[in-house]
């Protein structure tokens, strides 16, 4: 069992399993990756959104009659992380317009093998957002960790982050959960190993290097 | 490569859908429960959300029929399903109450009590109407030791499951048609006759003589003349009767799903709703609002659309399949197993295919205009134009229909789709908001089609659905 409550797996339908069958097969070409990756975050991103406030809302349809609904009235922003998470910008952007993105480079230093931030850009009133932290893929949970600090850092409260892969691993989400308890893990599907590489098995290879097109 | 529109046949291995896992209700009202259902957190406690409560439902009682020859436990078999129930309201009524009953002259030895025709069950449709109204209704007492209805009648309040009880549950076509569960209790003949004698004989004040000869005479050749040919129509066979305490359990496990179902999916197990999140009710209050500017109304319609289009998709036969992943590892998945074609009624499907084309790349889309005669306003609706894509009956279909209203349209495309050959197991209406009545409307005409909404919504007077969104094709296209 993953700890804490806050973990959600979407619902798994055989439609999202049939697309992640596509996109974890090796033999998937270059366009049909991106094409079904992209449909998998869009639901993924879609069924996050659950997970922001939303307060009632009454509003007049054309027909005179009162209907009952909610608003999103939260203030949001998108942070990436640079490269596979700006996979998920353009689903983000297409149901959030306007939505603002900010982006975190972290790579893995060659010797020690730990992560080491390179770059972040965010908006002034980061600590004023509910957000959403975009990695396709949850391996180690090392790059994530560092991250959420740097979004804590920059004044977000805890329970307002939202961290949204598409795959993760069992590991990596117990290693972000230990560090970061109040935060909300949302994800289309759980593997349950890591290699020894640090990869997710059976996974789906390297995600931004298959999004992307640099194999 | 395109999946969506690529037929594999071989070795089809038809997976259920895990029921969208999250479970659904109804989308007018926001239930908490189905919340945390759905994100398997309580939302409430965490103070980010204020729920209301979920609205009782209006669908009417779950009717469930049980039959089976004279003396094979069906009334023993409704009692433990009305036990397992627990403290459900659970109404039972036994076909025997029926019963017309001998004129005065008639010798009871001579009658056929197992006869359709000793039955009264236009005065049982009567009733069971009133109960599906959710009102009371009399039913009359029968004495079995005079043959004759007693001049008192017995008042049936409504309740959330009625069962009825008899031998000839199933014998007239629009009682059969009014159940949602068919149960065929069947029983071994020597043990039925048993237990007939023991009881007819014990307190129904008769000799074991004229319990044999009855039973020879008509109890034997009725049970094959009506009553073993109506088992064909029994979802459920429960053999060995009331002992079969598995069949019981499976079948009071499936009337409490039903039951937990507050709405229309109760009835209609091929409905799915998919709106009882926060995110699908929040597009709903945009574009339902008749102030939201057109630019906001088509993208947020648009968003819905390929929400419900991926959920349509899932409805589809998946077979298993097993890829290798870069890593060199196996992932035992799904692929779709079916050719998939669409049809738009329009002019409010038009406007459902960009949403759909995003999820299925070179998806083939028919088109189909359905309106009533200009020239004859009284007349019904009738095809006017249309162009479908060939080979039909080898695809599955989803049906465009944004609006389902009274349901007419609909239900005239779905015919002029079976006419040209579909399958209707096959048929998928996609809808962004269905009036209740039309989904009844669409059911009763045709239960194998399967119908994806985000809401349920209801019939105005006036043909409207209401609250709605208004006209959608109008606000779609700005006409």
């Amino acid at each position: 069992m993953i700890p804490g409550k806050s973990v959600h797996v979407h619902p798994p339908t055989s439609q999202l399993k049939a697309l992640m069958t596509i996109i974890r097969d090796k033999d998937t070409n270059s366009s049909d990756f991106v094409f079904y990756a992209d449909r998998i975050i869009r639901l993924v991103i879609e069924f996050a959104l659950n997970f922001l406030p939303v307060q009632q809302k009454i509003v007049t349809t054309p027909t005179n009659a009162q209907y009952e609904g909610v608003e999103f009235h939260t203030k949001i922003l998108g942070v990436s992380i640079v490269r596979a998470g700006e996979a998920m910008e353009s689903a983000l952007r297409a149901v959030c317009r306007n939505v603002r993105i900010g982006k975190i480079l972290i790579q893995r230093d060659e010797h020690s093998i730990k992560p080491c931030l390179y770059y972040s850009k965010l908006p002034v009133d980061t600590s004023e957002r509910h957000v959403l932290l975009m990695d396709p893929m949850l391996g180690t949970g090392g790059t994530a960790i560092m991250a959420l600090q740097l979004l804590l850092q920059a004044g977000v409260k805890e329970e307002r982050i939202i961290l949204v892969n598409i795959l993760s691993s069992r590991d990596g989400i117990i290693q972000v959960h230990k560090e970061f308890p109040r935060i909300t893990i949302i994800t289309g599907e759980i593997d349950e190993h890591l290699n020894d590489s640090g990869f997710i098995v059976p996974g789906c290879g390297d995600f931004g290097d298959r999004y992307f097109g640099t194999l | 490569m395109e999946m969506e529109t690529r037929c594999d046949k071989v070795g089809v291995v038809e997976t259920t859908k895990p029921d969208s896992a999250t479970c659904q209700s109804l989308v007018t009202r926001l239930a908490f429960t189905c919340a945390k259902r759905l994100t398997g957190v309580d939302l409430e406690s965490s103070g980010l959300v204020n729920w209301t409560e979920a609205e009782p439902s209006s669908v009417g009682p779950f009717l469930i029929g049980v039959a089976g020859g004279s003396a094979s436990g069906k009334t023993t078999v409704c009692n433990k399903i009305m036990q397992g129930l627990g403290d459900r309201r659970c109404v039972m009524i036994a076909l025997d109450w029926f019963y017309k009953g001998l004129e005065d002259e008639e010798d009871a030895s001579s009658y056929n009590f197992d006869h359709p025709d000793s039955l009264d069950f236009e005065l049982l449709l009567l009733c069971l109407e009133k109960l599906i109204r959710g009102q009371s209704t009399e039913v009359p007492c029968y004495d079995f030791s005079t043959h004759k209805r007693l001049p008192v009648k017995r008042l049936i309040t409504p309740g959330e499951v009625v069962i009825i009880e008899g031998i000839l549950t199933f014998y007239p076509l629009d009682i059969r048609n009014m159940l949602h569960m068919k149960i065929f209790v069947d029983e071994d003949p020597d043990t039925c006759l048993c237990r007939r004698i023991r009881r007819d004989v014990s307190s129904r004040g008769r000799t074991i003589e004229s319990v044999l000869s009855q039973y020879e005479k008509f109890v034997k050749p009725s049970y094959e003349e009506f009553i073993a040919p109506t088992k064909r129509y029994a979802d459920i066979i429960v053999p060995r009767g009331a002992e079969n305490l598995v069949a019981i359990d499976l079948v009071i496990k499936h009337i409490a799903l039903k039951l937990s179902q507050p709405d229309l999916r109760r009835l209609y197990p091929n409905l799915v709703i998919m709106g009882d999140n926060p995110q699908i009710q929040g597009l709903h209050s945009v574009f339902r609002d008749r102030e939201a500017s057109r630019e906001d109304f088509i993208f947020h319609a648009d968003r819905l659309i390929r929400l419900i289009a991926e959920e349509g998709l899932s409805l589809l036969p998946f077979q298993q399949s097993s890829v290798y992943t870069p890593t060199g590892d196996v992932y035992h998945g799904f692929k779709y197993s079916a050719e998939l074609a669409s049809v738009s009624i329009m002019r409010g499907g038009d406007a459902m295919e960009a949403g759909l084309r995003a999820v299925c790349k070179n998806i083939c889309i028919g088109k189909m205009l359905i309106a009533k005669d200009p020239l004859d306003p009284s007349s019904d609706r009738k095809v006017i134009y249309c162009k479908l894509p060939s080979e039909l009956s080898q695809k599955h279909v989803f049906l465009l229909d944004p609006i389902l209203g009274t349901g007419k349209t609909a239900v005239k495309a779905v015919e002029e789709l079976l006419r040209r050959g579909c399958i209707e197991s096959h048929i998928i209406i996609l809808s962004l908001v269905a009036s209740s009545e039309g989904v009844r409307s669409c059911f009763e005409h045709f239960p194998q089609l399967k119908l994806v909404t985000s809401a349920i919504d209801h019939l105005h007077v006036s043909g409207r659905v209401t609250p709605g969104l208004g006209e959608f094709a109008d606000r779609y296209f700005g006409t």
